[in-house]
């Protein structure tokens, strides 16, 4: 017979490496002599889409174009240490590096073009791709270029550092700042579990991430669904069947993880809430995604079968005894 | 770590002949290599001689002669999923062909490797089982043939002489009033090992009374295998819910008395209930078209 439930689940996570480990990023940026930019900061693209979204934070200040940002990432020759792509950190923290690294230089540029173009520090002025101008006065103008030109290159050339907030936690009192900022998300699913075999599909599925600010949507998205995915896998296939210290299951024969045909369509939300701290308010959301899921299918199992599965992965095998144990 | 000495890539059934007779027992038939490439790197197998069949045309072929359906042992399951034959009433034979592996093993993997291989978790055998199928295997003395059931000698063992080879699998044309189920049980949608994989072929009359039933299991012995217990009840008697729950309760005390002692036997005895009654409702179905 086939039953059906609901689940839902609901996270917070904290940010960064934590309870007082310095959470450290660094980046540096330059003005050639061609007036391009480059920013170095040694951030790892993994796949998450760090290069991307990175990126769009110093293009946002400088008023250029995200194609026109050189973004050096990976090279421990050329960049700063940005930490690991661990934490969710990379967004938040790197992200506020690049953010100071940028707003530094675009303040050397700033008062490179006032001097040049004789304003005062009253004249708005606005950057727009690699010129500058007066507000007032757009014909007031002067490109990277000729700033380049008329200083020697070291003056255009910064670096900044951020470090997160977090303190260790006394452990007598509870007291202290592990982490900062917190993300918060939702997971709800369908199951359809057939009590003959234990087997359980996913019907339904909707995910709900808050993010600060939506830096890259499409990327929040594909990770929303690679989150739910590898959650669906952790809580339904994957064991690593350890047997007195070894692993057995030690290939993908048998640590099974969800196929394209496993997959499921999940909805996804995306709430903005800004955070004062971050980025243009924008939150790490790598390991956020994932949390909330297992806790929701655990629960739609419940309201369907009437039984709380305490072990994960709940395969077929583990459903249906349990299923049986209750009658 | 392999160590291939020699390899023959024969076109057709008379050099395939000659490589087998010039290589004798050190040679080793690879079609799709979707078994024997992993057994190889697996160290498995240690085999210095392979001898690819996977060029030889003759042994691709899904063809009717005389009510019988032939499929040439180097027919790709993806050409049995694709092929028109095999809708309708006897969809069964696409549903396993379609559950092996992914797409890719599909394009390369052979039906011909499959029962070679003899997995007891091979999802193209139970089908052909409960379609009764034969097998035509090829020497330099002849064909030889006989019942797929009988080839099978445990599990990963044929009975294949040294120069001899599967040539194709026969099996008579599905016919009015009859049909063909399949269901697996695997613990993901792809690329999963069968736990169970359940075929039933069913012919029934007017008043529901089934003529004739073949049902056979992979995943529940050291090969594939025929039901006869469970058959025996279902047989000459009307299909009603009290019988097809007295077949499911008798499946489970054969799979237990069967599977006795084994990992897995607690599972695997109650999932058979929902395997088999899935399998059946299928062919059922299908006989009623």
């Amino acid at each position: 017979m086939k039953k059906s439930g609901k689940g839902i689940g609901i996270m917070f996570y904290g940010t960064g490496y934590g309870n007082g480990y310095p959470d450290v990023s660094r980046a540096k940026a330059k003005i050639d002599h061609t007036g391009r930019f480059t920013i170095y900061s040694g951030a790892c693209e993994v796949g998450q889409g760090a290069k991307t979204a990175l990126a769009q934070i110093p293009a946002e200040i400088l008023g250029i174009s995200t194609k026109d940002v050189i973004f050096d990432h990976e090279d421990t020759k050329t960049t700063l240490d940005a930490g690991t792509c661990a934490a969710s950190r990379q967004t938040y923290n790197t992200g506020n590096a690049m953010k100071l690294t940028s707003e530094s230089l675009k303040k050397i540029l700033e008062n490179k073009a006032r001097e040049i173009l004789n304003l005062n520090k009253e004249q708005t002025l606005i950057f727009n791709d690699h010129h500058i101008y007066q507000k007032a006065d757009p014909s007031k103008q002067i490109s990277f270029k000729q700033i380049a030109g008329s200083c020697d290159l070291k003056e255009l050339e910064i670096e900044e550092v951020f470090q997160a907030v977090t303190t260790e936690m006394n452990e007598e009192t509870g007291e202290g700042n592990p982490y900062w900022p917190y993300t918060f998300g939702a997971c709800g699913v369908e199951v359809e579990i057939d009590t003959e075999t234990g087997g359980l599909d996913i019907t339904n599925a909707i995910l709900v991430q808050d993010v600060g600010r939506a830096v890259n949507p499409k990327l929040i998205e594909g990770q929303m669904d690679g989150g739910f995915a590898m959650a669906q896998g952790y809580a339904l296939l994957e064991d690593l069947n350890i047997v007195k210290g070894e692993i057995k299951h030690h290939n993908f024969t048998k640590y099974l993880i969800p196929t394209a045909l496993d997959a499921v369509e999940v909805k996804k939300i995306i709430v903005e809430d800004p955070e004062s701290s971050a980025p243009f308010g924008a939150k790490g959301i790598g390991e956020p995604v994932m949390i909330p899921v297992a806790p929701a299918i655990l629960n739609a199992i419940y309201d369907a079968v009437g039984v709380r599965i305490t072990e994960i992965p709940v395969t077929p095998e583990k459903l249906l005894k349990a299923i049986k144990e209750v009658g | 770590m392999y160590n291939i000495e020699k390899t023959y890539n024969p076109k057709s059934i008379n050099s395939l002949l000659e490589a087998m007779e010039e290589s004798g027992t050190e040679g080793k038939i690879i079609a799709g290599g979707t078994d024997v490439v992993v057994k190889l790197i697996d160290g498995a197998i240690n085999t210095k001689v392979l001898i690819d069949v996977s060029a030889i045309k003759e042994m691709q072929f899904i063809r009717e002669v005389e009510g019988k359906i032939q499929i040439g042992a180097g027919t790709t399951f993806s050409e049995i999923e694709d092929h028109n034959l095999f809708e309708g009433r006897i969809k069964g034979l696409k549903e396993g062909a379609m559950e092996v592996g992914s797409p890719q093993i599909r394009n390369a993997g052979t039906i011909g490797g499959n029962i070679c291989n003899a997995s007891p978790a091979a999802d193209i055998v139970p089908p052909l089982l409960a379609l009764n199928a034969k097998v035509v295997l090829q020497s330099k003395e002849g064909l030889r043939k006989m019942n797929l059931e009988d080839f099978f000698m445990g599990k990963g063992k044929v009975d294949l002489a040294v120069g001899e080879f599967l040539y194709y699998v026969e099996f008579e044309q599905i016919n009015h009033a009859q049909g063909l189920g399949f269901e697996k049980l695997g613990p993901r949608k792809a690329l999963a090992i069968s736990k169970i994989c359940t075929a039933v072929f069913i012919e029934l009359d007017q008043d529901l009374i089934v003529q004739d039933i073949r049902i056979a299991n992979g995943s529940l012995g050291p090969n594939s295998l025929r039901e006869r217990e469970v058959e025996k009840i279902l047989k000459g008697e009307k299909l009603t819910a009290e019988l097809k729950e007295k077949a499911q309760r008798a499946f489970k005390d054969v799979i237990n008395h069967r599977l006795k002692g084994r990992s897995g036997v607690a599972f695997k005895e109650e999932a058979i209930r929902g395997v088999f009654n899935s399998a059946l409702e299928k062919s059922i179905k299908r006989a009623l078209i």
